[in-house]
């Protein structure tokens, strides 16, 4: 199957009749909502939420499509603003915007809670319909990220994107080179979060290479952070999270692997990850030295190295340097 | 688009040369949304307090002539400190960045005199490549 990104621009792939596929299938909309869920999670905004007693926080969404992400930050409490490439995707998100405006003004039909009623607020979070009694405190724009994000410096609380960055890796036309619109994108963007605020972007890496020049990108403008990868076990449900922040001692939270129980309502499969790796027990010679299972100490190198030296291969000299402990890098 | 998305944004091409000046509003069509008749206690709650939250980023004066090009004249010049706590004052506050809505019209910049078209309340900042930093 090949990859949208390689069927040109996106505003071409999310054309009118993609946009109503994408809306309309219940499947992509409950993973992309999940997807939106576990970015809010590692967004760790303050706490108590704006549902919670706390303040509302100010959000950008990038590439917000049909404003199913949008829908998610709305019933955490947040304000969002989203801008997307794709104008046929944004009047979808408008058409859902209108008619949460509709039944806020109208009390809501059949399906909505009666506008009457005080407290709809500790009502379950899953359906977004019982919401409807608010409009929708979303904005959209029409806009390439390719092109730097146009707001004043310092404007928003933190940044989603779902499923969107990975675009900015193909070129569409002559003039689109997919390392200066990162960077543009990137710079443009520590730009307008405020000190403080973080950013988590989800996208779908085609290669290692994208996923290294992504990130590259966003270093060398002076983010820190890092990738966090759920489930890396799984092709299906294999998610990558960039995890961006000004904290220089950010350390990237450890990815889902499924072993840790259903974070949310579904089962996932996944590969346990702790001091017994199944994979290696059998293979690792009785001689090999090793301080704990899975990790790899100096003598451990040496004794690697001799045994490749014994077989003819070309191996480095050992010097002071060896099997040195390298400084973390983010 | 409502007034707080018209006060945060800028002219980010080139020509600009990093300006913050506001974008002109040329209103064709606007839309302000009534306030819920019976608001619940914590919609109001979070409304004030996220207006109080807000009131550090805007650029008052931008806020003061886009919402003078929507028709709204009841904002003050300037804000002081106690008239920022007033719970009244929040509300309002809230009430314009976010019920007022350009459905239709025109920012410019006063810069360069680029054009950003409104159409069904979503503005069009496409650049392209060539206008770029």
């Amino acid at each position: 199957m090949s990859r949208p990104e390689l069927t040109g621009h996106a505003s071409l792939f999310y054309n009118a009749r993609e946009a109503r596929k994408y809306d309309s299938s219940s499947r992509m909309v409950g993973i992309q909502r999940e997807i939106t869920e576990r970015a809010i999670e590692l967004l760790n905004l303050p706490t108590p939420g704006p549902r919670e007693g706390g303040t509302p926080s100010f959000v950008l969404d990038v590439g917000c499509g049909s404003g199913l992400s949008g829908q998610v930050l709305e019933e955490h409490g947040h304000v969002w603003v989203g801008c997307d490439v794709s104008r046929d995707m944004l009047n979808m998100a408008n058409e859902r915007i209108e008619e949460k405006r509709e039944a806020a003004l109208h009390g809501g039909d059949s399906s909505d809670e009666d506008d009457s009623s005080n407290d709809d607020d500790d009502e379950s979070m899953n359906d977004g319909q019982k919401r409807a009694t608010e409009p929708s405190p979303g904005d959209l724009l029409h806009h390439d990220m390719g092109t730097g994000l146009p707001f004043r410096p310092a404007t928003f609380d933190a940044c989603i994107s779902i499923s969107a960055l990975q675009w900015l890796c193909y070129s569409n036309s002559k003039d689109q080179i997919p390392k200066r619109r990162l960077m543009r994108f990137f710079s443009s963007l520590y730009k307008v979060l405020r000190r403080g605020a973080r950013a988590v972007l989800q996208f779908y890496p085609e290669t290692s290479e994208h996923a290294i020049l992504i990130s590259e990108c966003a270093a060398r403008v002076g983010f820190a952070g890092g990738i966090v990868v759920d489930y890396p076990n799984s092709t299906k449900a294999k998610k990558h999270y960039l995890v961006l922040s000004f904290e220089r001692a950010h350390k990237a939270p450890r990815g889902l692997t499924g072993a840790e129980g259903a974070l949310l309502d579904e089962e996932r499969t996944g590969v346990r990850v702790g001091d017994k790796d199944p994979k290696r027990a059998g293979k690792r010679g009785a001689k090999a030295p090793r301080k704990k299972k899975g990790s790899k100490t100096k003598e451990w190198i040496l004794h690697k190295k001799e045994t490749q030296r014994k077989r003819g291969k070309e191996t480095r000299k050992d010097t002071k340097y060896t099997g040195r402990k390298r400084p973390m890098r983010f | 688009m409502r007034l707080l998305t018209h006060n945060v944004l800028r002219n980010n091409t080139a020509a600009a040369a990093r300006s913050t000046a506001p974008l002109r509003i040329t209103a064709t069509e606007v839309r302000v949304d009534d306030p819920p008749s019976a608001p619940s206690d914590d919609a109001t709650r979070r409304e004030v307090a996220f207006a109080k939250h807000a009131l550090p980023i805007l650029d008052w004066d931008a806020l003061v002539q886009g919402a003078k090009a929507m028709g709204l004249d009841s904002l003050p010049p300037h804000v002081t400190p106690e008239l920022a706590e007033g719970e009244g004052f929040l509300r309002a506050l809230y009430h314009v960045l976010m019920n007022v809505h350009l459905v239709n019209g025109m920012l410019t910049c006063p810069e360069t005199g680029r054009e950003f078209p409104v159409t069904d309340g979503i503005c069009n900042m496409m650049l392209e490549e060539g206008e770029c930093e």
